[in-house]
């Protein structure tokens, strides 16, 4: 095969699809629901600008900077997100966000960036995991006064981004489901202290850690009854007694850092426990955690499934570029017929699996009550919405515990049905979506042999980049199960599910 | 051709143990940090002392004679401890027998086992790359353009190039020295995986080689004959890597607890297991078949048929050694990432896999 010489892969060359191309049920829903859809375009729209405009140059050195120093940490990258908005995106107007949050513009726009970097989609992931986290215990002083970090922090060389802090050396996919965390070797645990609480423990394969200015951290208060029993903290990164351990070594998505974190009595005040059950703070049903992780995981599996489908589309499209300049006895590869069905059979790849995520991401807004079902009413976009939030007393009331609780109560009617149906169809997307990844990657390497596995062509980091996708968010082991379980377990009483 | 003996395998494979367990084991990790660390030249020099690089020679130059299987012996266990390495190991062994193949008899004996031969392994052999023009010049030949990816371009002193003689059609293949007027060799390319095993572009510009340095003009036959006797030595470093991810995955499936219980004991776990071990298993006796089909001179498709199958089997089996050690396998300390990378880089040893299929069905047609 005679390659083409190029500095940079090409990958602005889908032939200018665009959002008609993909979305087909997004654009019948759009006569019915215009306002919403439009959201979810413009979103669509902004990513995929920024991306390839802004990010494409950047991916494949700061792929290789982070290979050369295990130490790097690609903060122009932050910095390159920050001045375009990426990570306010999804924060209602009236802290001062982009208030993109339609949940159905959250596949299309994951999608978008992992096809151009799934490990910088993998950053600001972590990111992201830390708001939703945050957003579902539903407290609104520590949301809103993260908010306002992020947005202001967007303006400054210093960008404000928070993880999320679950898995422990010991417990990975066991944190990942419900049933199983009672089960889990967990070390790490908070014990109450006149005016906070003191945490002890390890975090492991946090992402975003090393770039977090605050994290999120989830502990039990009792390590016998991890779930009725745990707490949700704040901590910054500076706290006394918190330290970053470790930023691992990665096969890929190298540029999202992962890191341990280590806590040493390590003291949170009152006004950083996010969330506490054993004293009932913001109610206390039993039931609350199991909703509150079901429904991160409903939300995060279904992005990485979008992910998966972005990264899949990302080497169709690598391919697609070096196809139609590579040479094969004469001619390019694109017009040889054995080629375009191996492109084709990874452009199927990438359209099964993009409309299993838009069904998550449906089943989500259907069956999950309290405010996932659309976008914010127009009123709360305006200027004047903005004022009102940063009111003094209207921050009491809107910070206070009653309020709280109700919309705590508001998350828990989610049928059991519903629940279910969220769980089946989120691990549906993350199955389905990672492994139309490695798929595509598979075949992407295969293709091009040695335009394939060398680094400066860009193939061979979305093989990289795809593996983890199998991986974390629970391995896609436990979500065959957890499929099984949620769809088929339902009806088929007395079968032992797993 | 001879067929080594019970005994003669054991010792091959008592050698390549010795070397495996003592020189590479404790520096794969190391060793895939090129090309942002130097390449160890200790263990290129301790490879050659062991007499690693010479195996193929005849017996009375040093060797054990031409004994694929033998070759294949080594690989495997090789490969166990850095595919990286083990494919130094081939590529030279390649570029040493095609000189020997196709070298006039002074050329080889001055050459043959005095340094590293770069070699393009990563061409489909009916399909040679052709960015590289031969022109007569007096004598002998004046070379231009460029040779893409050439495996051990950054440390050898000599490479074996493909360039086309008058029409386009026509490729020769050529001996060149590195250090020759003309010949700028890139940077080390950054590769997926096999990253022991350095790689570059290679650009040469009115680069001047006298007539026995051509060592063939019917490149496409030549390569692709060679190739074919060294089909089962790609495969045997894939099987390789596998074995030793399906090691890793096993030991590690016994001691990680998840769910309630050893990850061992889940029936997905044991699938993914019972996988791998299926194409390590088979892999093995078809990996030896192989090669006493090539020593024997016998069954032509056996090799590339079992190369296709082997290799992506094995990149597929690879990515659920990594899935077996969870987020874990996907960190480079494990070592196990590295086997995926490697065993997906084997895949493109002598082309595009697509392309290889195809091949060989031409190959089917016109037998038959």
């Amino acid at each position: 095969m005679v390659e083409p010489d190029i500095a940079t892969p090409s990958i602005d060359t889908d032939g200018g699809f665009d959002f008609d191309d993909h979305f087909f049920g997004l654009v019948v829903l759009e006569k019915h629901d215009p306002r919403m859809v439009a959201k979810v375009r413009e979103s669509w729209l902004k990513t995929r600008r920024f991306c390839r405009e802004h990010l494409v140059p950047h991916v494949l050195s700061e792929d290789r900077k982070n290979m050369a120093d295990p130490q790097y940490i690609s903060w122009d990258l932050v910095r390159l997100a920050a001045r375009h908005g990426q990570l306010s995106r999804f924060i209602p107007p009236f802290f001062g966000g982009g208030g993109e949050g339609a949940p159905a513009a959250m596949g299309p726009y994951a999608e978008e960036q992992s096809a151009v970097d799934t490990g910088f989609s993998g950053m600001l992931g972590g990111h992201g995991l830390g708001l939703v986290g945050l957003a579902l215990t539903f407290n609104m002083r520590v949301l809103q006064r993260v908010a306002e970090k992020v947005v202001a922090g967007e303006k400054s060389e210093t960008p404000y981004l928070i993880d999320a802090a679950i898995t422990e050396p010991t417990a990975g996919t066991d944190v990942e489901e419900v049933e199983l965390y009672p089960k889990a070797r967990l070390i790490s645990h908070a014990k109450k202290v006149p005016g906070g609480a003191i945490l002890n423990g390890r975090k492991v394969f946090i992402s975003t850690g090393h770039m977090a200015s605050d994290h999120l951290v989830f502990m039990p208060f009792d390590l016998k009854d991890p779930v009725h029993d745990y707490g949700c903290f704040i901590v910054p990164k500076h706290a006394k007694g918190f330290s970053l351990g470790r930023k691992e070594r990665k096969m890929g998505h190298l540029v999202s850092t992962v890191s341990e974190l280590i806590f040493e009595d390590c003291f949170v005040p009152e006004e950083d426990i996010v969330l506490q059950t054993a004293d009932g703070s913001g109610g206390s049903d039993p039931d609350r955690f199991a909703v509150l992780l079901e429904t991160v995981l409903g939300i995060t599996r279904t992005a990485v499934g979008a992910m998966g489908v972005g990264n899949a589309r990302g080497s169709f499209e690598r391919v697609l570029a070096l196809a139609k300049r590579t040479l094969h006895k004469g001619r390019t590869l694109v017009n040889q017929q054995w080629a375009q069905t191996l492109l084709t059979n990874m452009h199927i790849n990438v359209v099964t699996a993009r409309s299993v995520y838009l069904e998550s991401t449906f089943a989500l807004m259907a069956n999950l009550e309290g405010g996932l079902a659309g976008p914010l009413p127009p009123v709360l976009e305006t200027a004047l919405a903005r004022r009102v939030f940063a009111n003094r007393w209207f921050k009491k009331v809107f910070h206070s515990e009653k309020l709280r609780a109700r919309m705590l109560d508001q998350l828990l009617e989610t049928k059991p049905e519903g629940r279910a149906r969220i769980q089946f169809m989120s691990s549906l997307s993350k199955v389905v979506g990672s492994d139309a990844a490695m798929e595509n990657g598979h075949m992407a390497v295969e293709f091009l042999s040695r335009a394939g596995v060398r680094h400066d062509r860009g193939v061979e980091k979305g093989f990289r980049d795809a593996k983890l996708l199998q991986i974390f968010e629970g391995t896609n082991q436990l979500n065959r199960l957890n499929i099984f379980k949620h769809y088929l377990g339902r009806r088929l009483p007395g079968v032992k599910v797993f | 051709m001879t067929h080594p003996g019970p005994s003669d395998l054991q010792s091959f494979r008592d050698l390549a143990r010795r070397f495996a367990t003592q020189e590479l084991e404790p520096r794969a990790l190391e060793m895939d940090e090129y090309p942002f660390r130097p390449l160890d030249r200790g263990v290129l020099k301790a490879a050659r002392e062991a007499g690693l690089l010479d195996v193929m020679l005849p017996e009375d130059r040093g060797g054990a004679g031409p004994s694929v299987e033998a070759f294949c012996e080594i690989l495997l266990t090789l490969a166990k401890s850095d595919a990286g390495f083990a494919s130094v190991v081939l590529v030279s062994t390649l570029a040493q027998q095609g000189l020997i193949a196709w070298g006039a008899p002074g050329l080889v004996e001055s050459r043959e086992r005095s340094s590293l031969i770069a070699f393009p392994a990563y061409d489909l052999p009916s399909d040679l790359q052709r960015d590289l023009k031969a022109r007569k010049q007096g004598d002998g030949f004046s070379l231009d353009g460029k040779v893409e990816y050439l495996a051990l371009a950054p440390v050898a002193d000599a490479m074996i190039v493909p360039a086309t003689l008058n029409d386009p059609d026509r490729v020769g293949l050529f001996l060149v020295d590195s250090a020759e007027r003309g010949i700028s060799i890139g940077d080390p390319v950054l590769s997926l995986g096999l990253r022991s095993c350095p790689v570059a572009d290679v650009g040469l510009e009115s680069v001047k080689v006298p007539a026995e340095r051509l060592l063939c003009r019917d490149a496409g036959r030549a390569f692709a004959e060679l190739a074919e006797r060294f089909r089962p030595a790609v495969a045997a470093l894939a099987v390789g890597v596998l074995t030793a991810s399906f090691e890793a995955a096993m030991s590690y499936a016994k001691q990680r607890y998840q769910g309630g219980c050893m990850i061992i004991e889940h029936d997905q776990v044991r699938m993914m297991l019972a996988n791998m071990a299926v194409v390590a298993e088979s892999g093995n006796a078809l990996v030896r078949a192989m090669a006493r089909a090539v020593d024997g001179g016998e069954s032509w498709a056996l090799p590339q048929a079992g190369l296709i199958l082997l290799t992506e089997q094995v990149s597929r089996a690879t990515t659920d050694g990594v899935q077996c050690l969870g987020g874990y396998g996907y960190m480079r300390d494990y070592g196990q990432e590295k086997r995926m990378r490697d065993a997906k880089q084997i895949e493109s040893l002598f082309g595009a896999v697509p392309l290889k299929r195809l091949d060989l069905l031409t190959e089917i047609l016109g037998k038959s």
